[in-house]
């Protein structure tokens, strides 16, 4: 069995990006808005309660409870942020594999890998793109032999 | 390093040109008509163009650049063993196609790629993608030759069994499955843009022309709305036909090797590559003027066959009942016809007519309802519910004729189920090794007869649910437990 997590370089990463984003929206509305008081304090306030919310506490909780598990013959995931959940692949289902390698991804972590199977699909986020490389050239491995 | 990564990136295969156009906005060239006539009344003095125009100018750029950037970074390699693909924005999505994960290879040719000599074709894979097929790719000419042949390769020098239906076969066919209802909506969506083009009078004068064309043909009076939906409806139906009879022209299906090559159409040609192995369930269909004549036809469950809008995933559009085992013979010969095992009863009949029955009885009681609250409206209430009543008689007679066709089979790893799916019959050959779940049921009625009803679920790209209904329940549990299905839970 193999074990798999999402790597903290991606929170971080993700909390930048919510960072920037919040105060894009905060400096639009402040350009846009600044006639109506009560909208534009409106827009940001939601946003950044928004912001904190996620940044604080559901992505810390979602990092902490994903696990990936690669077994011979099934694949495991357990993941969530208010509600938890946990799937169950068989490995023999295994169609095709799609990776979402993003630039700079060595240090932000924001890989992804997307494993189609008979008539659904589960994603593998935010592995390191060392981890996201070996999984999926050994999914890659077994859709290939799932197929001959 | 990067400069040489940046270089072989250049020069990646990528879709046909023309699939900039389809990445920009439908009104793309509305935009452009305007800035065009500009441009020669002044003319063609750019600069002043320019300074004109220059916001419109710099959206068109901006429209026209965001769909340039799409095709270019959309990038794939046609390899011996896999298709990679580079898809999604910048071409994040990496995917890697196994020739042998592919389940059917669809390729078509309109009129305007015909012109530019370039090919969409859509692969699909038994995974079950979120925006239809799994990769839709506009090829050149050579990428296209190329694929094909790499896909065809393997059944070279194969004997060829095809089978060509008759034209008078095919325009039964569209006649039989022309949907009225595909087509009355198409008309209304191109009725309702004219009318906001040119106002409503040209719907005013076509209801005004219609209903007195038909006043004068018949001498009873009919209310000039119904007349307006009986003639949307004939001609939505008329339009329906017209387009099915026009995408199955020329319609082949010739089995080579492992593969199955279904070619048809007269104005986009269609040419579907379909692996055998990957076929999970043929469908006879039959509607009740169909079963009186005996004819019959046969679809095909593959992953990306018949997929897109409005298309039937047909494999023999209409053939008799006596020519129709041969015919999957030679196509597909490994198929089997199991018997049905469990038969439903004639004294089951109110399991079968309730529902219609108890549907027959709504409509009037609605009417009447209407009628309290609408007085002024009855000629218009009791003219939709007698059209309403017919379809719902139509569907007693079906149910009631359905009793003698129900059943379940199970013989050498294949399962055939028999039933009736609103107004048609469907005879599913399938393999056992398909079936992912069986539930029983009793509804009130049927526990007083100690009876049950089927749902067998299915997996292939999509989970299905085949409902057969009304056996006695003892027999089913029977069969059901010789087949390895125990429904015991203790």
């Amino acid at each position: 069995m193999k074990r798999y997590a999402p790597n903290k370089n991606a929170l971080i990463s993700i909390r930048l990006i919510i960072l920037v984003l919040a105060a894009a929206v905060t400096v639009l509305s402040y350009v846009f808005f600044n006639n109506h008081n009560i909208i534009m304090w409106i827009i940001i306030s939601v946003c950044w309660v928004t912001a904190i919310l996620y940044g604080v506490f559901f992505l810390p909780i979602y990092f902490k409870h994903t696990v990936y598990n690669i077994y011979e013959n099934d694949i495991r995931k357990k993941t969530g942020m208010i509600f938890f959940s946990k799937q169950y692949m068989k490995i023999r289902s295994i169609q095709y594999i799609s990776t979402i390698i993003t630039p700079f991804s060595k240090l932000t972590a924001l890989n992804f890998i997307i494993v189609n199977a008979w008539g659904g699909r589960m994603i593998f986020c935010f592995l390191t793109r060392d981890e996201a490389m070996e999984l999926s050239s050994y999914l890659d491995e077994i859709a290939k032999n799932n197929n001959n | 390093m990067l400069e040489k990564h940046l270089f072989s990136y250049l020069f990646k295969s990528r879709q046909h040109p023309i699939k900039i156009f389809t990445y920009t906005t439908s009104g793309f060239w509305l935009l452009l008509i305007p800035l065009a006539r500009k441009l020669y009344r002044l003319s063609f003095d750019v600069a002043e163009w320019f300074r004109g125009d220059w916001l419109d100018i710099i959206i068109i750029s901006l429209i026209f650049g965001f769909a340039f950037l799409r095709w270019f970074f959309i990038t794939f390699s046609i390899d011996e063993d896999t298709i990679k693909t580079g898809t999604g924005y910048f071409g994040l999505i990496k995917s890697k196609f196994n020739y042998n994960a592919i389940c059917s290879v669809t390729c078509s040719q309109g009129p305007f790629y015909r012109f530019f000599g370039c090919y969409k074709v859509c692969i699909d894979t038994n995974s079950n993608s979120m925006n239809g097929h799994d990769v839709t790719l506009t090829l050149k000419k050579s990428d296209f030759k190329h694929l094909t042949n790499i896909l065809k390769e393997k059944n070279i020098g194969k004997v060829k069994y095809s089978y060509t239906p008759k034209k008078v076969h095919l325009i039964t066919f569209s006649f039989l499955f022309s949907s009225t209802l595909s087509g009355v909506i198409l008309l209304s969506t191109l009725m309702i843009q004219v009318s906001r083009i040119i106002g409503r009078q040209l719907e005013q004068k076509y209801l005004t022309i219609v209903n007195d064309r038909i006043q004068n043909f018949l001498t009873i009076n009919l209310p000039p709305i119904a007349v307006a939906v009986a003639s949307i409806i004939v001609i939505g139906w008329l339009y329906s036909f017209a387009v099915n009879l026009l995408r199955h022209w020329n319609f082949t299906t010739v089995r080579q090797g492992d593969s199955i090559i279904i070619k048809s159409g007269f104005i986009t040609n269609r040419e579907n590559v379909i692996m055998r192995n990957k076929i999970y369930s043929v469908d006879l269909r039959q509607n009740f003027f169909m079963r009186m004549f005996q004819i019959c036809s046969v679809n095909i469950d593959c992953a990306g066959y018949g997929k897109g809008k409005r298309q039937i995933a047909v494999l023999l559009p209409v053939t008799t009942n006596r020519e129709v085992h041969n015919s999957l013979k030679i196509l597909l010969p490994d198929h089997i016809n199991p018997h049905n095992k469990l038969k439903s009863r004639f004294r089951d009949f109110i399991g079968f007519t309730t529902p219609p029955f108890l549907l027959g009885i709504c409509i009037p009681i609605l009417a009447y309802i209407l009628w309290r609250i609408f007085p002024e409206w009855l000629v218009i209430i009791r003219f939709v519910a007698f059209i309403a009543e017919i379809p719902v008689f139509w569907l007693f007679v079906v149910k009631f004729a359905s009793i003698f066709t129900t059943g379940v089979g199970f013989d050498d790893g294949y399962a055939v189920l028999n039933y009736c799916r609103l107004y048609q019959f469907h005879r599913v050959t399938i393999p056992t090794h398909q079936i992912t779940r069986i539930d029983y049921y009793q509804t009130i009625i049927q526990k007083w007869s100690n009876n049950c009803s089927l749902r067998i679920y299915t997996c292939s790209e999509k989970v299905k649910c085949h409902k057969v209904k009304n056996f006695p329940l003892k027999q089913a549990l029977t069969l059901l437990e010789n087949q390895g299905y125990h429904m015991d839970v203790k």
